[in-house]
């Protein structure tokens, strides 16, 4: 189970990612050598990084807005997908000195 | 056919004009003349007819892109259509005027290209005194938002400094590096008696890849591209003929890949003719090998087929002389043997180099 209420690091989209909107239900994030194509709540998610606010933040408004939903598995998902953007550069934490 | 998908990117080579003469160059060794390139305007068009066809990424790339006054018009033109705009340079004619233009026409991802660690190498590999140059320019491109890869390409004569060629990439401080090794196609084949590298250099390449990955991770994202002549199975050329990428020359002449023009009997339709979306979907250089329908076994029964989409046709018939054939690359291939004995032929470090050379038709 994922608890990330006192995750505080601030996720932002690296230098030269943006999100291109194909539809209303359907968006892609462009990144210098390929494109995430973002459904549901991947497209969700990315439309709360801000690079203002926190992972526990953007754990809470997903919590608000699912209220029905477990939310350990809300927890679960955004982790997930935030691990993924991480390992590929996509995504990175300003706040937070990866490498010291 | 009406459910053939759209390209994911236009491989746009604005000009063969370049101030480089690379001995492993992946343009065609007949180029297209500067009097013929397409125009800022038809270039435009061919932008918004690429993204109405899904495409997402345009590359400007050539030749270098920088030989045209008009770069950043283009740049602009790309994202004017929405797409996600990318230049490969080799740094020469970058000035901090025209980096701060390619700024403000919207450039989201810069590709600056290396030769090696040691200047002489370097200029020698590129044919001109380049090296010093591209070293400055990264600092100049980083006071940008903009994405920042440095491409290597890596062969016999500079794999044994691959780590210090990763070191100085590194000290670039790029988002992104790019290690490929040579594909031989045109320059590339010419000279491939001095860069085929030894199975010891391959080998101890893909662990020193692997150190620097494990160690950049979270900084910087290190892609490497192995040589296919020493894989299992042949490589996904382009994401599959027609599937993926298409590439324009600098004339319009619409390719589905970089050097699709060697084999025998391709004929190429022009965007001066035609629509993207028929060149796309109708023309015959993009219908030769799409789908599986073309291949022979042992492709077309093997349960690889769909994964490997037969390999690249190129190599195939360079290699084989037969198109049609399985890339050699695979060891299924009946002659795999032959490939096996290229990579394991003596050096032939005497042979003088085929430099890259526009030579006006």
């Amino acid at each position: 189970m994922s608890d990330l209420t006192a995750d505080t690091r601030i996720p932002r989209l690296a230098v030269g990612c943006r999100v291109r909107v194909v539809s209303p239900d359907e968006a892609v994030l462009l990144v210098p050598e390929g494109a995430l194509r973002l459904k549901g709540a991947a497209s969700e998610i990315v439309g709360l990084i801000d690079g203002e606010r926190s992972v526990s933040a953007i754990s809470a408004l997903l919590q608000q807005k699912h209220s029905t939903t477990e939310a350990s598995q809300i927890a679960a998902e955004l982790k997930q997908f935030l691990d993924k953007l991480h390992a590929r550069s996509v995504l990175l934490y300003k706040n937070h000195l990866e490498n010291p | 056919m009406s459910t053939i998908p759209g390209p994911l990117s236009l491989v746009a080579e604005v000009t063969h004009r370049c101030p480089l003469h690379c001995v492993y160059c992946s343009n065609p060794l007949q180029m297209q003349p500067p009097t013929n390139e397409l125009s800022t305007e038809e270039w435009s068009r061919v932008f918004q007819e690429a993204a109405a066809l899904g495409a997402y990424h345009l590359h400007l790339t050539g030749g270098e892109p920088l030989a045209r006054n008009d770069v950043a018009a283009l740049v602009a033109a790309g994202r004017k259509a929405n797409l996600y705009v990318n230049m490969i340079t080799s740094g020469l004619g970058l000035t901090a005027d025209r980096m701060s233009a390619l700024k403000d026409a919207g450039l989201e991802h810069i590709q600056l290209s290396l030769q090696d660690a040691d200047e002489d190498r370097a200029n020698e590999f590129a044919g001109a005194r380049a090296h010093a140059h591209k070293l400055k320019l990264a600092a100049l491109i980083r006071q940008y938002d903009i994405a920042f890869t440095v491409n290597v390409v890596v062969h016999r004569e500079n794999l044994d400094r691959l780590e210090a060629i990763l070191a100085l990439a590194e000290s670039l401080q790029p988002q992104r590096i790019e290690v490929a090794h040579v594909q031989y196609y045109g320059w590339a084949l010419k000279n491939r008696g001095r860069l085929m590298p030894t199975p010891a250099q391959v080998e101890r390449s893909v662990q020193l890849i692997n150190e620097a990955q494990s160690r950049l991770s979270g900084r910087i994202q290190l892609q490497a591209v192995l040589p296919d002549y020493y894989a299992r199975y042949p490589k996904t050329c382009v994401g599959g003929w027609g599937r993926q990428m298409m590439l324009l020359d600098p004339v319009g002449l619409a390719l589905p890949c970089h050097a699709a023009a060697i084999i025998p009997g391709m004929h190429f339709d022009s965007v001066r003719d035609h629509s993207l979306e028929w060149l796309w979907k109708h023309s015959a250089a993009f219908n030769r090998f799409r789908g599986n329908d073309w291949m022979k076994d042992p492709c077309s029964s093997c349960d690889r087929k769909e994964i490997d989409l037969g390999g690249c046709r190129c190599q195939a018939f360079q290699l084989t002389g037969d198109a049609t054939n399985t890339d050699p690359a695979c060891t299924l291939s009946d002659q795999h043997a032959s490939l096996v004995a290229i990579t394991q032929a003596a050096p032939v470090n005497e042979a003088q180099w085929v430099y890259r050379i526009l030579e006006s038709a």
